[in-house]
């Protein structure tokens, strides 16, 4: 027991495995300090084995085992695995596969190896080779349960410290979450109630703008209308002028007419008169002298040609205009 | 060396722990800041007029609130003529609109009659000017430089003494002066111009004016005076002189 080397582990665990491989087979996940009484349970107080161990692989089967040729051998002892593999550790960290395909072979090896040698097993050498296993296996139970605790312990210790501060952080976190989902809640909340706001507001003006660029267009064709009024107002306000200054013209013309008719007129009535005198004369000869009578008569035509050509200038103007 | 390598598991277990905490940290969100008090915008984009500046009280666009009617009262006869503003008191016009009148009567698109105080004719251009006792109510901006054939060009004004009217064409070409009357070339447009669109002003699309129209040929063009003629009657103090009034 104090010296013990890590090939004696090794073999010890093999044949831990070994026997118990039924039942590790079954209970992979428990470690070697639980699986260790499970497979002495199944053992006789003899050492001798008593249960049926549930063999998952043929080739490891005791029976089959008995006389094992070279040929037949699956796994030779050159296949050790490495002894890196602490005996303390838990099962549950070495694969189970592995471990059954360690055990297999080493106990194989470890028991029937001699009978090759020998020849044949007799039950007498089986009977000491299970007693000084028993007394290995006590050996190794009790190294068990003195050397490997202490680590196991702090593990578990330091393993609940680790859970209880993963809970911890997880209560918090999720106290935490819980509030910012509260206020984004909340969040959500006021913003839906102002988009409904703004919606609200939307639909008011969408519908006052409808109704104001209706509004407008009328009042752009109102405009428009006004617009084409101004101009035609100011048109008729122009042309107006226009006949108005043109009549002022024409009343000038017409006004210039009327004075060179008035002229014609006395000027005709000039005539007329000259005339009237001469034929007053020439009515009552012996009331005058004939060079009188004659002065008058050419005072007369020269009165007369004036006022006849002053007559055709005016129809001549009138005829022009 | 068992020791050793659980260590580097427990340790690399820890790490990724960690990571995981940190990213799930990162993907939680803050908590929700201060509600805003508004997130209506104070200043949208919506259809607001472009350049409201172009509405007058009454609607009417610059180009035809600045054109002004004439009517020129002679001895016998009355001549109907447009003028365009290009101050607040000064008009712009052919020199045969104006010439020997007894009288000179403004109107403006609305019909608003504005009185005369002095008029003077060019001796070089078919271009006269004349300043009125009242402000008129828009004058435009005259174009730095002369058109280009192909431009575009605006007639605004009285055809036929009548309503106000705009048309369009463009500039076909610069040619000589058909009635002598201006010294340099004229343009040449195909904007339909009628007798009493003597005076017009030519727009461009901008509402500058580019030149001053004069007459009308037999197939439907226009001349124009160009715009350069008329900065350099303006720069001169002598190049519009005051013509005498009539003896009827």
């Amino acid at each position: 027991m104090t010296d013990r080397t890590p090939e004696d582990d090794f073999l010890e665990h093999s044949d831990d495995a070994n026997v118990g491989t039924g039942t590790v087979a079954h209970d992979a996940g428990s470690p070697p300090d639980t699986a260790a009484p499970s497979a002495d349970a199944a053992r006789s107080d003899t050492g001798t084995w008593s249960g049926t161990p549930a063999w998952s692989d043929t080739r490891a089967r005791p029976d089959d085992a008995g006389v094992p040729g070279p040929e037949t051998d699956p796994y030779p002892a050159a296949a050790r695995p490495s002894f890196d593999i602490p005996v303390s550790a838990p099962v549950s960290a070495h694969p189970p596969v592995v471990l059954q395909r360690l055990a297999a072979p080493t106990a194989d090896t470890h028991e029937h190896g001699p009978r090759d040698h020998d020849g044949a097993s007799s039950p007498a050498r089986h009977s000491d080779r299970s007693a000084s296993r028993s007394a290995t296996d006590r050996a190794s139970t009790e190294a068990r349960s003195t050397a490997p605790s202490r680590p196991s312990t702090r593990a578990r210790s330091a393993a609940i410290v680790v859970l209880s501060m993963l809970l911890v952080l997880a209560l918090g976190a999720g106290a935490y979450l819980a509030v910012l989902s509260h206020r984004w809640e909340e969040r959500s909340g006021e913003w839906e109630a102002q988009s409904r706001e703004l919606g609200s507001e939307v639909a008011d003006l969408t519908g006052d703008v409808a109704g104001m660029t209706s509004e407008l267009t009328i009042v752009r064709d109102q405009l428009a209308t006004a617009q084409t009024r101004i101009t035609e107002l100011a048109d008729e306000k122009a042309q107006v002028g226009d006949d108005r200054e043109s009549q002022k013209i024409l009343a000038d013309d017409v006004q210039e007419v009327a004075e060179t008719a008035l002229d014609v007129s006395a000027a005709l009535g000039d005539c007329v008169t000259a005339q009237s005198t001469v034929m007053g004369y020439l009515a009552a000869p012996e009331t005058t002298t004939p060079d009188v009578i004659a002065t008058a008569a050419t005072q007369a035509d020269t009165v007369c040609a004036a006022a006849v050509e002053d007559y055709n200038s005016l129809q001549q103007d009138l005829a022009d205009s | 060396m068992t020791g050793t390598r659980r260590r580097s598991r427990m340790l690399g277990v820890g790490l990724a722990t960690v990571v995981l905490t940190m990213t799930g940290c990162a993907a939680v969100p803050d908590f929700p800041g201060p509600m805003p008090t508004s997130v209506v915008p104070t200043t949208g984009t919506g259809t607001a007029p472009v350049n409201p500046g172009n509405l007058s009280p009454d609607g009417f666009d610059s180009a035809k609130r600045m054109a002004v009617r004439i009517r020129n009262v002679s001895c016998d006869d009355v001549v109907r003529g447009t003028g365009f503003a290009i101050d607040a008191r000064t008009l712009i016009t052919n020199k045969h609109v104006v010439e020997g009148n007894r009288d000179i009567q403004l109107s403006t698109y609305d019909g608003r009659d504005v009185s005369v105080t002095t008029s003077g004719t060019a001796e070089l251009a078919d271009l006269a000017i004349v300043r009125t006792a009242e402000d008129l109510d828009a004058y435009p901006e005259l174009a730095p430089a002369d058109p280009k054939p192909g431009d575009p060009v605006t007639v605004v004004g009285y055809p036929n003494g009548g309503a106000l009217k705009a048309t369009n064409g463009s500039v076909l070409q610069y040619t000589s002066d058909p009635l002598n009357e201006n010294l340099g070339q004229v343009l040449l447009t195909d904007a339909p111009v009628e007798p009493g669109s003597s005076g017009s002003a030519a727009l461009d699309p901008d509402g500058r004016v580019i030149g001053v129209v004069y007459a009308k040929s037999s197939s439907g063009h226009s001349y124009l005076v160009p715009v350069s003629t008329l900065r350099n009657l303006l720069a001169d103090e002598a190049g519009f002189v005051t013509a005498p009034e009539p003896v009827c």
